[in-house]
C-alpha cells in the first residue's frame, strides 16, 4: 500500500487541464512552389473550450476543442493568364484553320495577393484521448554537492512532473469561411487594379473585360474545380500540412513540455519554524503513480530513503 | 511589378500603313520565286536590310519580320537567321505565302520597301499598297476614327465601343473586312469592339491613315480632349 494518496476531483482536474491548455500558443509559417502559384501562410493560434472526461480505462478524453486561429495571412503568386489584343486570322486556310495571322499584343505579369484572413478560419481537435504519466525530472542545473535546501534555495530542485501524454489527437479538416473566398478574390482584384494603376480607365477596363469575372481569372490560375475557400481549406490543411503541424504540435506540448502538476523532490511538507524546525522539513517521493478512473485522478507514492 | 505591356500599345492612337506602328501590320505574297532584298527605315535613320528568299521548297507560308527586331539586330527573331554571306535577317517563305511586316514594340513609324534582287524592281512599296496586299489593324482605345486614303476617296468612319465588362470574357467578334476602292471605303460606316480585326484589301494603290478624331472614355469618364485637327499644307 502506498504511504501516500492524493485525489484530485473531475472538476480539481478541469482546472489543472483548463491552466495547461490556456497555456498553448503555436506560431507556424511556411512557403512552397505549387503547380501553377507559389504560395506562403503564417498563422497563430490557440486552444479553448472542450469537453473532458475522465474514464474508467485510466484516461481522460477532451472532445470538440477549438483551434482559434488568432491570425491568418495566406500570400499567392501566380502569372496573370495572357490578355491579348491581335493574333486574328487574316488568311484563311481554304481546308481548315488560319494560313496568316496578325501579330499580338499581350500582356502579362505576376499578381501577388497576401489578404489578412484572420478569423476567418475554424478548426477544432475533435478528439484528443490521453494517458497520464509520471516523470521525474532530474535538474541538470543541480550541482553534485548541493543539498536538497541548497537546490531549493537556487530553484534547481528536482521534479516530479504528470503528463498528459496524448494516445490519439485527431483535428477536423480546416474550415475556412466563404467570406474568406471573397476576400481572397477582392485582394486579386485589388491586386490587379493597382498593377495597372498607371494605365487609362478605358485601358483596365479593356483589360478586365477580356479577363472575365475575376473568380474565374482565380480559379483559372490556381487550377480551382470548385470554390475558392475550399482551396483554401486544402492549401492550409493539407498542402502545408497544418492539420499535422497541429496535431504534433498539440501532442508535444501536453506530453513533453507543459505538465498538467509538478511539484519539487523532495517535498516540503513543513514550512521553516524557528522553534522547532529551523530548515523545511522535505521528504522524498518514489514510485509516483497517477490513475483516472470517472470520478478522479489519484495519485499514489512512497516516501523514499 | 507592373504588369508588362509595351506603352505604345495602349497610346497608339494613329495607324499609317506608310508609317507602320504597333497594332498594324501589312501583308504582302511574293508569287515570283527568287531573292529580295528589303529596308526597313524608321524617320531619318539609315534603312535596315534584310532578305526574302521565295522557295518553292520552302514549307513556310507566314513569315514575320518584326521590324523593330530588325534594327535591334535580334537575331532571334522568328524567320531571321543571318548567315555569313549575308549579315542582315534572312527570312524564307513559300511564293504561295505571305509576309507580314509588323512592330511588335516601340514607337514604331516604319516604311518598308522590298526589291527583287534579279528583276531589280520594287516588289513592295509600304508606302503605296498595291492589290493584294493587305493591311491588318487592331484598334483598341473606344472612341471614333477617321480613315482616309492618301490616293483621294471620302473617308470611312470606325467607331470602337467602350469596352463592357461581363460575366464572361470577352472576345472580339470576327474581323471585318474593308474594301479601298476608287469610290471610297466599303463599308464606310464601320462599328468595332476593341480589339476586334480589321482587313483593307484594296483595288487601287492606296495608304491607309486611321485616326482617333474622338475619344470615348465610356460612363463617367472624364472627356479627353479630341487630337487636334492638323492644318493642311498647300501642295506646292
Amino acid at each position: 500500500m502506498s504511504h501516500i494518496t492524493v485525489a484530485a476531483s473531475g472538476r480539481a482536474f478541469q482546472l489543472l487541464f483548463n491552466a495547461v491548455r490556456d497555456n498553448f500558443k503555436l506560431s507556424s509559417s511556411d512557403s512552397g512552389k505549387f503547380s501553377g502559384f507559389t504560395a506562403n501562410y503564417s498563422v497563430a493560434l490557440h486552444l479553448a473550450g472542450g469537453s473532458l472526461s475522465l474514464n474508467d480505462d485510466n484516461s481522460i478524453e477532451v472532445k470538440d476543442m477549438d483551434v482559434v486561429w488568432d491570425s491568418l495571412t495566406v500570400g499567392v503568386c501566380f502569372t496573370l493568364g495572357q490578355v491579348c489584343v491581335g493574333g486574328f486570322c487574316i488568311v484563311p486556310d481554304p481546308t481548315d484553320g488560319c494560313l496568316v495571322r496578325a501579330p499580338q499584343y499581350c500582356i502579362g505579369g505576376p499578381v501577388c495577393i497576401q489578404p489578412d484572413l484572420s478569423g476567418q478560419v475554424t478548426s477544432e481537435i475533435t478528439d484528443l484521448k490521453a494517458r497520464l504519466v509520471p516523470l521525474y525530472f532530474n535538474n541538470p542545473l543541480r550541482k553534485p554537492t548541493d543539498s536538497d535546501v541548497d537546490a531549493e534555495i537556487a530553484g534547481h530542485s528536482n521534479r516530479w512532473q504528470i503528463f498528459i501524454d496524448p494516445l490519439n489527437v485527431d483535428v477536423s479538416p480546416v474550415d475556412v469561411s466563404a467570406t474568406a473566398g471573397s476576400l481572397f478574390e477582392k485582394a486579386v482584384n485589388d491586386a490587379i487594379d493597382n498593377l495597372m494603376s498607371s494605365f487609362p480607365q478605358w485601358a483596365k477596363d479593356l483589360i478586365k473585360a477580356i479577363l472575365g469575372p475575376i473568380v474565374d481569372v482565380i480559379k483559372s490560375a490556381l487550377n480551382i474545380a470548385g470554390d475558392i475557400n475550399e482551396f483554401l481549406d486544402d492549401l492550409l490543411g493539407n498542402q502545408f500540412g497544418l492539420l499535422a503541424i497541429i496535431e504534433t504540435a498539440v501532442a508535444q506540448y501536453f506530453a513533453r513540455n507543459n505538465p498538467i502538476y509538478d511539484f519539487e523532490d523532495p517535498f516540503q511538507i513543513l514550512d521553516p519554524s524557528a522553534a522547532n524546525n529551523p530548515i523545511p522539513v522535505k521528504i522524498p517521493i518514489r514510485n509516483l503513480a497517477v490513475n483516472i478512473n470517472s470520478k478522479e485522478m489519484v495519485v499514489t507514492a512512497d516516501v523514499g530513503a | 511589378m507592373p504588369l508588362t505591356i509595351d506603352p505604345h500599345v495602349l497610346t497608339q492612337t494613329t495607324l499609317d500603313s506608310g508609317s507602320l506602328t504597333v497594332l498594324a501590320a501589312l501583308i504582302h505574297s511574293f508569287p515570283e520565286p527568287g531573292q529580295y532584298r528589303g529596308v526597313a527605315t524608321q524617320g531619318t535613320s539609315p534603312g535596315t536590310v534584310f532578305f526574302i528568299s521565295v522557295d518553292p521548297n520552302s514549307p513556310a507560308l507566314q513569315a514575320d519580320v518584326d521590324l523593330p527586331a530588325l534594327q535591334n539586330g535580334r537575331s532571334s527573331t522568328q524567320g531571321c537567321s543571318p548567315t555569313a554571306v549575308e549579315p542582315g535577317c534572312h527570312f524564307v517563305v513559300n511564293p504561295r505565302g505571305h509576309v507580314v511586316f509588323f512592330v511588335s514594340s516601340g514607337a514604331g513609324g516604319f516604311t518598308v520597301k522590298v526589291r527583287n534582287v534579279n528583276a531589280n524592281v520594287t516588289s513592295f512599296d509600304s508606302q503605296q499598297l498595291k492589290p493584294g496586299d493587305l493591311l491588318a489593324a487592331t484598334l483598341i482605345r473606344p472612341g471614333t476614327y477617321s480613315v482616309t486614303n492618301a490616293s483621294g476617296g471620302p473617308p470611312a468612319q470606325v467607331q470602337v465601343a467602350y469596352p463592357t465588362i461581363g460575366n464572361t470574357p470577352f472576345r472580339p467578334p470576327d474581323t471585318v473586312t474593308i474594301q479601298c476602292t476608287p469610290n471610297g471605303f466599303s463599308p464606310a460606316s464601320i462599328a468595332l469592339q476593341p480589339g476586334q480585326g480589321q482587313i483593307y484589301q484594296f483595288a487601287i494603290p492606296s495608304r491607309i491613315k486611321i485616326e482617333l478624331i474622338k475619344p470615348d472614355d465610356g460612363p463617367g469618364g472624364t472627356p479627353t480632349p479630341a487630337a487636334p485637327k492638323r492644318k493642311k499644307v498647300p501642295a506646292t
